[in-house]
C-alpha cells in the first residue's frame, strides 16, 4: 500500500512498523489463548470423565479442576507478557529481514539516520536520505503486513479449538445426561466436613416410612432405629433424632451410585440441649446417608456413622400356566382348558393370555383385571376354556401359549412376567381323516395288485411250476404287507374320530378275513411237497378262495372309501349347520351388546362359515367322475347358491342392516338344511346301492326297533292311564281324611325348603346349581300338590323329588371328596343336602302310607287290563329277543354297534320286571319299568345311528386340566414348624419389631 | 244411361275384382307349394309380383317361397309387414314360424356341397364338423335316386343341422314331446331338410343314412306333388336312406332290431295297420312303435319293388302324381289289390324266414347327456355281473389290464356276449393288452345284434387296425363315423387305415382338430 502523498515518508514507515507489531501480538495473543482454551476444554473433560468413572472423588477432582484452572491460567497470563515483551520494535525488524533483508537494511538505516536528521546537523545528505525513506516507504507500501504476519498461522490452534469444542458438543448430544451430571457433581462437591466425630450427633432415631400407595401397605414406624433403611423406591421415610451436641445446622447427605451427593437439611427444633432434628426424604436408589452438622462454634463435623439405604426390590410376578400336555395335536375346533395362578409380592393388575401361531404376531387377551378401587390381590387362581375356534388356524401349524402377569408397581412402572410357554400342534380333523383315507387308497391299491397277481398266477399256461410255486410265495409275502397295511389302516381309523364306528368294524372284519387268509396260505403253501403241477393243485385251490375273497376285500375296501366321501360331505355340511348356530347366538348377543370385538367375531365367523363351504364345494367337485352323480349331485348343491347367501349376509351384517340379517340367516338355514337332506339322502343312496344286503338288515332291524320301542310305548301310556285313574280315586276318597295329615307333610316340606335355601351355591359346579334349582322347583309343585289335597300328584312329585335329592346328593359327595378338583363343594353343603334327602325320603314315605295300595283302588277291568298288559309285555320282550339274536349274526352283525348288547339287555331286564310287577299289581313299579325299557331302545336306535356317522362331535374334545388348589400353595408343615420355633428364641434388644414384622413376612 | 250404369258399375267392382284375383292367383302360388312344386310355384309368383307386387297374399307367398328357400330373414320381413293386415291364424302362425326359424339360424355357418345342389347350415362350432359329410351323402344320395327315380330338385336344397331337439320342435309342428317319444330326430318340410346333429344323443344315431332318408322325402314329394300317402313315403325313404353307400344293386339292409321286431310282430300278429302311420310316424306312441312301423313299410315297399328293384317305383310314383290312389297306383305295378297286397307282403315278410333274436334289447334313442360309466354300471342289473365289472374296471385304471381282462370275462361269460357294455370295455382291454384278435371275438356278437352302436363299431375298427386289417378296420370305422362323428378316434383310426392319400389327409387333419393323437 502505497502512503499518500502528503505524509511525510518516515511516519509511514513508523506506522507501518506499528501496525505490523500490533498485527503480530494480536496474533499471538490469540494464539496463546486458543491454546488455553483448548488444555482447559481438554482438561475439564478428562476431569468429568474421571469423575463419572470415580464418583467418590468429586471432591479432589474438584479441587484438581481448579487447581489444574488456576495454572492454566497462569500460563496464559505468562505467555501473554511475554507476548507483549517479544513484539518490539526490534522482532519486528528481524521478523521483516527475513523476507526483505535489503529493504531491512535499509530500514534501519532510514531509522537510524532520521534519529541523526532530527538533531538538524545530519551527516550526510538529506535529499539522499530523503530518497531513501521515500524508497524505503514506497516499497513497504507493496508489503502488506498480513503477508508478513499470516493469520494462517493460527489454523493449528483454531483446529484444535473446533476439535475440543467438536468433542464437547459430542458428549452434550450423545451423553448429555452423564456430562450434565458430571457438571453438576464438579460443581456442587463440597469438602467433606474438616472433623470426623467420635461420638454421634444425633440419638434416638426414629424412622417413619410411608410406603408408595399402590402397594398398600401400611405404614411403618421404626424407634430406636439404627438408621438402616430397606425400603422399596418411593417409600417417603421421616426422620427424627434426638440432637445430641448443640448443633447449629444440619444436614442429612446421601451418597448414591454414579449419583452425586445429596444434601437434605434437617429441621432443628427446639432449644438448647434439647433439640429434635426433623426431615424426611424419598428412597429411590441405594446408597449410604450421614449427618453433616455445624457445630454451635462453627465447627463442621461429621457423624461417625454410615447409613445404607437398601432398596426393597419389587418383584415381578410370578405365573404359572397349567395346560394339555406340550405339544399336544388338537383340532382347531377344540375347547381348551387352561389352569393358572398367579402371585405378586404386591399386588398383581392385570394377566393375559398370550399366543402366537408359528412366527405370526403375537396375540393377547386379557383374562383378567384388578377392580378398580379395590385393593389388588396378590393372588390369583382361575381357569380358561379356551376356545380355539375364536383363532383363524385353518393354516394348521405349531401355537405356542403363555401367560402374562401385570404388577401394580406404579413408582417404577409396572413389572411383567411371563409363565412357561406350552405348545399346541393344530391339525385340522379332515388332514388327519385325509390320512386315514389316502392310507385306504394305498390299501386297496395293495389288495388290487395282489388281486391281479393272483388272478394271473394260474392263468399263464405256459408258466413252469416251479416258477409258479415262486411267483406264489412272493404273493403270499405281499399278501403279509397287505395284511400290515390293513392292521396300520384300522389303527389309523382308532385315532381317527371322523371314521365311524360302522366304518371301523368292517375295517377291522377286512383285516380279520386277510388274518385268516393269510395263515391259510401260509399253511397251504408250507404243506407243498415239491413243485410239479400234480402237487400245485392245492395251491391252485387256495389261489382261487384267495382270489374270490380278494375280490370281495377290494370291493368292500373301494365301497367303504366312497361310503366315508360322501360321509364326510355329510360331516362338512352338518359343521356347516352348526356354525350356523353360532352365528346365530352371536348375533343375538349382539343384538344385546354391540362391542366392536362381538362385531370381530362374528365376521370371523362368516369367514370361517365361507371356508367351510368352499372347502365342501371342492370335495364335491374331487368327487365327481369317482362316484355316480346321482349320489353327488353336485348341480343340486350348487343351485342352492351358497357362496352367494354368504357374501349378501356378510354385505348386509357391515352394513348394520340387522332385519336384512336375520332374513338372510333364515334363508341361510333353509339352504342348509336343504343340504344337509340333499347330502344325508346321498349317503344313503349309495349305501343302499352298494351295501344293499347290510342296508336292509340295519333297515329292517331299525324297523323292529321303532316298532318295539311304540308298542312299549303304548304299553306304558295304558299302564299310565291305570295309575292316573286309580290315583284320582284315592285322592277324591281320602281327600279330607288326609288333609291335616298333608298340611303336616307342608311344614316338613318347608323345613326341607329352608334346608335347600341354606345350601350354598358358590361351590357346586354349574351342572350342580341346576340341579339344585330344578330340586327347588320340585319342592315348589309339591308344596302346591299338598295345598291342592292332590295325593297322587303330591306323591308323584315327592318321588321326584326324593329321586333328583338323591342324584344331587351323590353328584355333591363325590366332588366334595375328590381332591383333584380345584374347587370342591363344602362338606356343609353336603351336610345339608344329605339333609334334605332324608326329609324327602320321609316325606315320600309318608304320602306312600297315605296313599291306599293298588290291590285296595283297581277295579276288576283295570286288574284284567294289567294281566293283559303283563301278556302283551312278555311277548314284547321274546319279540327283543329275537332281535337281539339277529343283531348277533349275518349281516346285521355288528350294525347297531358295539353298546347294542347292553341296551338291549336293560331292555329286556326292565321289560321283565314290568311283567313281574303288572303280575304283582304294582302298576307305578311296573310303569317305571316300561319307560326304562322305552328309553333302552330309543337310546339303541340312537346309537346305531351314531355308529354310523363319525365319533366326533360338533363341540370338540376338552382336555381336562388338573389345576392345583391353594392348598398347594401353603408351606409345607416342616417349614412352618421350623418357624413356629424359630418364632420362640427371643429377639436382640431393641429388635422385637422387625423380627416380628420379618416373620410375618416370610409367612405371607 | 244403363250403359252409362253398367260401366260405373264395372269400374266400382274391378278393383276389388282384380283385388280378388290376386289373392286366388296367390293362393295358387302357395297350393303349388304345397305340392312340392317349388320351381312351378315361383315362375307364377314372379308373374303375379309383377302385377301386385305390394299385395299382402302375394307378399304371403313370396314369403313362403323364401321360406323355402331358406331365406328365412326376409321372409319374416316380409311376413311381419303383413301380420297386421292379415290376421288370421295361419299367417300369425307362419309369421311366428318362420321368425322362430330365422332367430334360430342367425349366425349358422353355411357351406354349399361340392356339386352346388345342396346348402348346408350348422351352428359354428363342432357341429361344422357334420357339414363336408353330410354333403358327400346328400351329393351321392341325389345321384343315385336321380338314377332310381328320375327326379331331382331343380333347386338349391337347404339343409339345416340343428343341435338339439328342442331346436327342431322350434322350426317345425312337432313338440319337444312328440320328438322324445318317437326319437324323432330329422323332417323333411318346407322343401329342406332338418336334421338334429348327433352330439345331442348320447350314443349320437345313424345321422348319415338320416339325411339320406330325409333326401328321399324331398325327392318323392316333389315327384307326385305331396300325393304319397305316408306309410309309403316312410317306406321309400327307409328302402333309399343306405342307396348312397351301398352297391349297386343291393338290397336296402334290415337292421337286426328291425328283423327282430318285424318277427315279434308277424307271431303276435301285431303289425301296425298303415293308417294309424298317419299323419306322421312321429305320432305313433312310442319309439318302439316307431322302429316297428318303419320296418314294414320299408319291406312293404322292397316287397314292391321286387326283382326289378327301382323300375316299379318310379312308376308307382308317377301313378300318383297322375292322380292315382295309392292303391291303385299299387295295383297298376303289382296288379295287387289292398288287401291282396297287404296278404302278399305278410307272406313275403314270412318267407324271409324272420325270427326274433333271443336277448335282443331294443334300444331307444336317449336324447340328453350321456351316461357316466358308474351309471351304467349301476344299470347292470345282475350284481355279481355289476362286481366282476367293478373290479375289472378298478383293475384296469390301475393299469393291471391282463388281470382286468380275467375279471371282463367273468362279468361278460354272465351278461352274455351280446352285451356290449361289457363287451366293449373287455375288447378295450383286449386291446390294451396287444391281442386286438381276441377284442374282434368279443365284439362280433355284439354288432350281430346292434350295429348301430358307435361305440362298438368304433372298438372294433380299432381292433382290425391293430389286427392288420385295414379294409374292415375302415368298414367299421365309417359305420362308427355314420352314428358319432364326434370321436377322435374314428378319425385317427380312419387316417391310419385309409388308403387314398386325399382320405388320410382328411382324416387326419380331423383328428388333430377333435384332439386325437393317434394318427401316423
Amino acid at each position: 500500500m502505497l502512503w499518500p502523498s502528503m505524509r511525510p515518508p518516515l511516519d509511514t514507515i513508523q506506522r507501518y512498523l506499528s501496525r505490523l507489531t500490533r498485527r503480530r501480538l494480536g496474533l499471538v495473543l490469540m494464539r496463546d489463548l486458543g491454546i488455553a482454551i483448548t488444555i482447559l476444554g481438554m482438561g475439564l473433560l478428562g476431569i468429568l470423565l474421571a469423575g463419572l468413572l470415580e464418583p467418590d472423588a468429586w471432591v479432589e477432582l474438584r479441587r484438581g479442576a481448579a487447581t489444574f484452572g488456576i495454572s492454566v491460567v497462569g500460563l496464559w497470563l505468562v505467555a501473554v507478557l511475554r507476548a507483549l515483551h517479544g513484539c518490539r520494535y526490534e522482532a519486528t525488524m528481524t521478523l521483516l529481514a527475513t523476507r526483505h533483508p535489503t529493504l531491512t537494511d535499509n530500514l534501519r538505516s532510514a531509522l537510524e539516520l532520521a534519529v541523526e536528521a532530527h538533531t538538524g546537523r545530519p551527516r550526510f545528505s538529506l535529499p539522499l536520505f530523503r530518497a531513501l525513506t521515500v524508497d524505503c516507504a514506497q516499497r513497504l507500501g507493496h508489503i502488506p503486513p498480513s503477508a508478513l504476519s499470516p493469520a494462517r498461522r493460527l489454523t493449528p490452534i483454531a483446529v484444535s479449538l473446533s476439535l475440543t469444542a467438536l468433542l464437547w458438543a459430542m458428549l452434550a448430544t450423545l451423553a448429555p445426561d452423564p456430562l450434565a451430571r458430571a457438571v453438576q457433581a464438579l460443581r456442587l462437591a463440597h469438602p467433606t466436613a474438616s472433623s470426623l466425630r467420635n461420638e454421634p450427633l444425633l440419638g434416638d432415631l426414629r424412622l417413619h416410612l410411608a410406603y408408595p400407595a399402590y402397594m398398600a401397605r401400611p405404614a411403618r414406624k421404626v424407634q430406636n432405629s439404627t438408621g438402616q433403611i430397606t425400603a422399596p423406591p418411593g417409600t417417603r421415610v421421616t426422620l427424627e433424632a434426638e440432637a445430641l451436641q448443640p448443633l447449629r445446622d444440619l444436614v442429612l447427605v446421601f451418597e448414591g451410585k454414579q449419583r452425586p451427593a445429596q444434601h437434605t437439611p434437617l429441621k432443628l427444633s427446639g432449644k438448647g440441649t434439647q433439640r429434635r432434628a426433623q426431615g424426611a426424604f424419598v428412597v429411590s436408589t441405594p446408597g449410604r446417608y450421614y449427618f453433616s452438622a455445624r457445630l454451635v462454634d462453627g465447627e463442621r463435623v461429621r457423624d461417625p456413622a454410615q447409613r445404607r439405604i437398601d432398596i426393597e426390590p419389587d418383584a415381578a410376578p410370578t405365573v404359572t400356566i397349567y395346560g394339555p400336555q406340550d405339544d399336544l395335536e388338537v383340532s382347531p375346533e377344540n375347547i381348551i382348558e387352561v389352569g393358572y395362578t398367579a402371585s405378586d409380592d404386591h399386588g398383581l393388575r392385570e394377566l393375559r393370555l398370550a399366543y402366537r401361531l408359528g412366527l405370526g404376531a403375537i396375540e393377547r387377551r386379557r383374562l383378567w383385571i384388578a377392580n378398580k378401587g379395590e385393593r389388588p390381590p396378590r393372588r390369583h387362581v382361575d381357569k380358561l376354556e379356551w376356545n380355539l375356534a375364536a383363532i383363524d388356524l385353518s393354516q394348521g401349524g405349531r401355537l405356542e401359549y403363555w401367560l402374562e402377569g401385570v404388577d401394580n408397581n406404579v413408582v417404577s412402572g409396572p413389572k411383567v412376567s411371563r409363565s412357561k410357554t406350552l405348545h399346541l400342534r393344530i391339525f385340522s380333523p379332515n388332514d388327519r381323516h385325509d390320512r386315514t383315507l389316502a392310507t385306504q387308497r394305498q390299501l386297496l391299491d395293495a389288495a388290487l395288485k395282489l388281486l391281479a397277481g393272483r388272478l394271473l398266477l394260474f392263468d399263464e399256461q405256459n408258466l413252469a411250476p416251479d416258477r409258479r410255486l415262486l411267483r406264489a410265495k412272493d404273493l403270499h409275502r405281499q399278501q403279509k404287507r397287505v395284511l400290515d397295511a390293513a392292521r396300520d389302516l384300522e389303527n389309523k381309523m382308532r385315532e381317527d374320530r371322523q371314521a365311524s364306528a360302522a366304518t371301523l368294524r368292517a375295517v377291522a372284519h377286512i383285516r380279520a378275513q386277510l388274518d385268516k387268509h393269510t395263515a391259510t396260505d401260509a399253511q397251504v403253501l408250507h404243506a407243498i411237497g415239491g413243485h410239479n403241477a400234480h402237487q400245485l393243485r392245492p395251491l391252485a385251490r387256495e389261489n382261487q378262495r384267495q382270489v374270490v375273497t380278494f375280490e370281495d376285500v377290494v370291493l368292500r375296501l373301494a365301497s367303504l372309501l366312497d361310503e366315508q366321501k360322501l360321509q364326510r360331505l355329510r360331516s362338512a355340511g352338518e359343521r356347516l349347520m352348526a356354525s350356523r348356530r353360532q352365528l346365530q347366538r352371536l348375533i343375538n348377543e349382539y343384538r344385546r351388546a354391540r362391542s366392536p370385538e362381538l362385531k370381530q367375531r362374528i365376521q370371523a365367523e362368516i369367514a370361517r362359515l365361507q371356508r367351510q363351504l368352499k372347502e365342501l364345494m371342492m370335495q364335491l367337485a374331487r368327487m365327481e367322475g369317482s362316484i355316480a352323480d346321482e349320489h353327488i349331485n353336485a348341480d343340486a348343491v350348487a343351485s342352492l347358491a351358497l357362496p352367494q347367501q354368504l357374501a349378501k349376509l356378510d354385505a348386509l351384517f357391515r352394513r348394520g342392516d340387522m332385519k336384512g340379517v336375520d332374513k338372510a340367516l333364515a334363508e341361510l338355514d333353509a339352504q342348509l338344511q336343504s343340504m344337509g337332506g340333499m347330502l344325508e339322502g346321498n349317503l344313503e343312496g349309495f349305501r343302499s346301492e352298494r351295501f344293499a344286503a347290510r342296508e336292509r338288515a340295519f333297515g329292517a332291524a331299525m324297523d323292529q326297533v321303532h316298532d318295539l320301542q311304540r308298542q312299549q310305548q303304548r304299553l306304558t301310556r295304558r299302564t299310565g292311564d291305570i295309575i292316573t285313574r286309580y290315583h284320582h280315586r284315592a285322592s277324591e276318597m281320602l281327600r279330607h281324611q288326609v288333609a291335616p295329615q298333608l298340611r303336616a307333610q307342608r311344614k316338613e316340606l318347608n323345613k326341607l325348603s329352608r334346608t335347600l335355601d341354606n345350601v350354598q351355591g358358590r361351590r357346586l359346579a354349574a351342572y350342580q346349581r341346576d340341579q339344585l334349582n330344578r330340586i327347588k322347583g320340585r319342592v315348589k309343585l309339591l308344596d302346591r300338590a299338598l295345598l291342592q289335597q292332590d295325593l297322587a300328584q303330591a306323591l308323584e312329585m315327592a318321588q321326584l323329588l326324593h329321586g333328583g335329592l338323591r342324584t344331587l346328593r351323590d353328584d355333591v359327595r363325590e366332588d366334595a371328596l375328590d381332591r383333584s378338583l380345584w374347587r370342591r363343594p363344602t362338606l356343609r353343603a353336603l351336610r345339608r343336602i344329605r339333609g334334605a334327602t332324608s326329609q324327602a325320603a320321609e316325606i315320600e314315605t309318608d304320602l306312600e302310607a297315605l296313599l291306599p295300595g293298588p290291590q285296595r283302588l283297581l277295579t276288576p277291568t283295570e286288574r284284567q287290563n294289567l294281566r293283559e298288559g303283563r301278556r302283551k309285555q312278555q311277548r314284547l320282550q321274546q319279540e327283543l329277543e329275537k332281535l337281539g339274536t339277529k343283531l348277533g349274526e349275518g349281516p346285521a352283525k355288528g350294525a347297531f354297534g358295539p353298546r347294542a348288547r347292553q341296551n338291549l339287555q336293560r331292555a329286556g331286564t326292565m321289560m321283565d320286571e314290568a311283567a313281574r310287577q303288572l303280575l304283582s299289581l304294582r302298576p307305578k313299579l311296573a310303569h317305571a319299568a316300561q319307560r326304562e325299557a322305552g328309553d333302552a331302545l330309543g337310546e339303541l336306535r340312537k346309537q346305531a345311528h351314531r355308529s354310523r356317522a363319525p365319533r366326533t362331535s360338533a363341540s370338540g374334545r376338552r382336555h381336562r386340566v388338573r389345576i392345583p388348589g391353594a392348598d398347594d400353595f401353603k408351606a409345607p408343615d416342616a417349614f412352618r414348624g421350623d418357624l413356629l420355633d424359630a418364632m420362640k428364641e427371643p429377639a436382640p434388644p431393641g429388635y422385637d419389631g422387625p423380627v416380628r414384622r420379618y416373620y410375618r413376612e416370610l409367612v405371607r | 244411361m244403363a250403359l252409362v250404369v253398367v260401366c260405373c258399375a264395372l269400374v266400382s267392382i274391378l278393383p276389388a275384382a282384380s283385388r280378388a284375383d290376386v289373392r286366388v292367383k296367390a293362393r295358387q302360388v302357395e297350393q303349388l307349394l304345397d305340392d312340392w312344386r317349388l320351381t312351378a310355384a315361383e315362375k307364377s309368383l314372379e308373374e303375379l309380383e309383377r302385377s301386385a307386387p305390394a299385395n299382402p297374399y302375394v307378399k304371403r307367398a313370396r314369403a313362403r317361397v323364401l321360406f323355402h328357400h331358406g331365406d328365412h330373414a326376409r321372409a319374416a320381413v316380409l311376413l311381419q309387414q303383413i301380420v297386421g293386415e292379415q290376421s288370421d291364424p295361419d299367417t300369425r302362425y307362419l309369421a311366428r314360424l318362420v321368425s322362430s326359424t330365422a332367430k334360430l339360424v342367425r349366425g349358422y355357418v353355411q357351406q354349399r356341397s361340392a356339386g352346388g345342389h345342396f346348402l348346408l347350415r350348422a351352428a359354428p362350432g363342432p357341429d361344422e364338423l357334420l357339414i363336408p359329410f353330410a354333403a358327400e351323402t346328400l351329393e351321392a344320395a341325389r345321384d343315385r335316386l336321380l338314377a332310381d327315380l328320375g327326379h331331382a330338385p331343380k333347386h338349391t336344397v337347404v339343409v339345416e343341422i340343428y343341435g338339439q331337439p328342442k331346436d327342431l320342435a322350434r322350426v317345425s309342428p312337432l313338440t319337444e314331446e312328440d320328438i322324445r317319444r318317437t326319437g324323432t330326430i330329422a323332417l323333411c318340410k318346407y322343401q329342406r331338410l332338418m336334421i338334429v346333429s348327433p352330439r345331442a344323443l348320447p350314443r349320437g344315431y345313424g345321422w348319415r343314412d338320416t339325411l339320406a332318408h330325409e333326401y328321399a322325402h324331398l325327392v318323392v314329394s316333389q315327384l307326385t306333388h305331396d300325393r304319397t300317402p305316408i306309410w309309403l313315403h316312410e317306406g321309400i325313404a327307409k328302402y333309399f336312406e343306405a342307396r348312397w353307400r351301398a352297391a349297386l344293386g343291393a338290397a336296402p339292409p334290415l337292421a337286426p332290431a328291425q328283423r327282430h321286431l318285424l318277427a315279434q310282430a308277424l307271431a303276435q300278429k301285431k303289425l301296425i295297420p298303415f293308417a294309424k302311420m298317419h299323419p306322421s310316424m312321429a305320432k305313433l306312441p312310442d319309439q318302439r312303435s316307431t322302429a316297428l312301423a318303419f320296418a314294414q313299410v320299408q319291406t312293404a315297399v322292397d316287397f314292391l319293388a321286387g326283382k326289378r328293384r327301382n323300375k316299379p317305383l318310379k312308376r308307382l310314383l308317377l301313378a300318383l302324381r297322375e292322380g292315382a290312389t295309392v292303391w291303385e297306383a299299387v295295383r297298376r305295378i303289382s296288379g295287387l289289390s289292398k288287401h291282396a297286397f297287404q296278404s302278399a307282403w305278410r307272406v313275403h315278410l314270412e318267407k324271409r324266414g324272420l325270427k326274433p333274436l333271443p336277448g335282443l334289447t331294443f334300444m331307444r334313442r336317449n336324447f340328453g347327456e350321456k351316461k357316466s360309466k358308474e351309471q351304467r354300471i349301476a344299470a347292470i342289473k345282475r350284481k355279481r355281473v355289476r362286481r366282476y365289472f367293478r373290479l375289472a374296471d378298478m383293475l384296469r385304471r390301475r393299469k393291471l389290464t391282463r388281470a382286468a381282462v380275467l375279471e371282463y370275462h367273468k362279468a361278460h361269460e354272465l351278461s352274455g356276449r351280446r352285451d356290449a357294455f361289457i363287451g366293449n370295455a373287455l375288447a378295450r382291454a383286449k386291446l390294451e393288452i396287444g391281442d386286438p384278435h381276441a377284442a374282434i371275438a368279443a365284439l362280433l356278437p355284439v354288432i350281430e345284434y346292434y350295429p348301430e352302436l358307435a361305440g362298438v363299431q368304433t372298438t372294433l375298427g380299432l381292433a382290425y387296425l391293430r389286427a392288420g386289417d385295414r379294409r374292415h378296420a375302415v368298414e367299421h370305422l365309417k359305420v362308427a363315423l355314420r352314428i358319432n362323428p364326434f370321436t377322435p378316434e374314428v378319425h385317427c383310426g380312419l387316417a391310419n387305415a385309409s388308403s387314398e392319400s386325399a382320405e388320410v389327409e382328411r382324416f387326419r387333419a380331423i383328428c388333430r382338430q377333435l384332439g386325437g393323437g393317434g394318427s401316423r
